[in-house]
């Protein structure tokens, strides 16, 4: 084909960021995990672990607390991959959210955790940004974390002294906030591979589809022989400031046959628990009534995709 | 540091905090590396690193070390430009062009696996760039187009 004239340009003038937005830190990166901790008790201050760094690389507005050193984390195979084994599924905190979001055939609780990965950032942010980095950035509005939670997850902290296992709920403390130690660091993810009468759902609202959720909702119903709810889990995005259960909303669910009223019951209890804010997005009262509605879809969705599968 | 940018190894000097994007415009001269947000909204500053793209402003440099990076620079030449490059011509895909080169690499990534895809396949594959001249209707005929010329040219 003719290809129409276009003017090249000879010279291109090498063009740079102006100072403030450099980053002034030193790279390391780790062999292993325990040279990943080895260097951050080494370096202290606030030296961190540095994954896809879709996060971090944004930390340089935060004036007050510049990050002095970054761990690059990304050469360690012991944290990469899904693993699905007997009793349950392992994902390692460098799983980006690409892989997450094409695992999803692998089994029934990374499916909601597929579905809500690709509702994340832009697909060519996935492929770097990590589930360990959104689960210890521990932002209030953080996608993963209210699927997660739903699904009962914990999380493997590998420490200089040992390894413990935590629950989320646990391991995040408030905005922002994680109880990771000076010398550990998040590992894997776990949840359980229970293949039984069960489904999870994570609804949000967005103003568009990059954006971060405006307040969302996540479900976890395991259903009984008996056709009673034998389990529920249900956890709030983006009105509370760290990941909870709202507990009371689960009792209401557990041992009963779902109606309409109980499914409204329960999610009118859910949105009980949320403290939403109001900023330049959505008004508090927005957010605390989509809560309610999320939820209700959630308990909806839950049941409408155990009932098709028990007909399959 | 050493990296292989369009199939050439270069030795780079950076800075620990410099951004892939910095060295690759600043060190390397690759201007079709836009950069405009800045913080992996507009996708302007896509390149494929190790066989997937990513927004080149939120990677370190110094995390590249040793990786193959492929920029728009290395698809297609003014003579010969790349069956993407010719359909957006053909397409009249853009209007200022300065998205132009992140979309062509998102569209580059996506059609290596996926070479038949539907309009809204393509829709999804650039919902990470954006185009403040409004072009997408055009852009996703393009991708769609690049996707017929790539089958018709193996």
């Amino acid at each position: 084909m003719a290809v129409p004239n276009v003017v090249w340009l000879s010279s291109p003038a090498a063009t740079t960021f102006p100072a403030h937005m450099n980053r002034n830190f030193d790279y390391h990166r780790a062999s292993s995990p325990e040279d990943a901790i080895r260097l951050k008790a080494l370096l202290g201050g606030n030296a961190r672990f540095w994954a896809g760094g879709t996060d971090l690389m944004l930390w340089d507005r935060r004036k007050d607390n510049p990050i002095t050193a970054a761990i690059d984390i990304t050469a360690l195979k012991e944290l990469s991959g899904i693993e699905v084994s007997g009793n349950r599924i392992r994902i390692g905190a460098l799983a980006s959210l690409t892989l997450l979001e094409r695992s999803g055939h692998r089994h029934l609780n990374l499916r909601v955790l597929a579905g809500t990965a690709r509702l994340m950032c832009t697909p060519q942010t996935r492929t770097i940004a990590s589930i360990g980095g959104n689960v210890c950035n521990a932002s209030p509005g953080a996608d993963l974390l209210p699927p997660l939670v739903a699904l009962g997850a914990k999380v493997r902290l590998q420490g200089a002294r040992g390894t413990r296992i935590a629950t989320l709920e646990q391991f995040i403390t408030g905005v922002g906030q994680n109880d990771l130690g000076s010398d550990e660091m998040l590992t894997h993810i776990e949840i359980e591979n229970n293949d039984s009468r069960s489904a999870a759902v994570y609804q949000r609202v967005a103003r568009t589809a990059v954006d971060i959720a405006l307040v969302s909702s996540a479900v976890y119903l395991g259903m009984g022989d008996d056709g009673k709810v034998a389990a529920a889990r249900i956890s709030l995005g983006a009105v509370t400031a760290r990941p909870i259960r709202c507990s009371t909303a689960e009792e209401r669910l557990v041992g009963e046959t779902l109606t309409e009223g109980r499914i409204a019951e329960a999610a009118q209890r859910a949105a009980e628990y949320a403290s939403p804010i109001s900023d330049i997005r959505a008004s508090k009262e927005y957010r605390s009534k989509m809560c309610a509605v999320l939820t209700r879809r959630c308990i909806e969705n839950c049941m409408s995709e155990i009932n098709r599968k028990a007909a399959a | 540091m050493n990296i292989t940018v369009n199939g050439v190894k270069h030795d780079v000097a950076c800075e620990d905090g410099d951004r892939l994007s910095d060295v690759l415009r600043g060190e390397l001269g690759l201007i079709g590396v836009r950069v405009s947000c800045a913080e992996g909204e507009c996708g302007s500053c896509t390149v494929i690193l190790n066989d997937q793209p990513v927004t080149s402003c939120l990677v370190l440099a110094r995390q590249a070390e040793g990786a193959t990076i492929t920029t728009v620079e290395g698809i297609g030449t003014h003579d010969r430009l790349h069956a993407i490059q010719e359909a957006f011509v053909e397409q009249q895909a853009f209007q200022c062009a300065f998205c132009t080169p992140g979309f062509i690499m998102s569209a580059y990534a996506f059609l290596k696996e996926n070479d038949n895809p539907t309009e809204e396949e393509a829709s999804d594959a650039v919902a990470g760039n954006i185009c403040r001249c409004g072009s997408h209707p055009y852009i996703v005929k393009a991708v769609v187009a690049a996707a017929q010329k790539i089958r018709e040219r193996v």
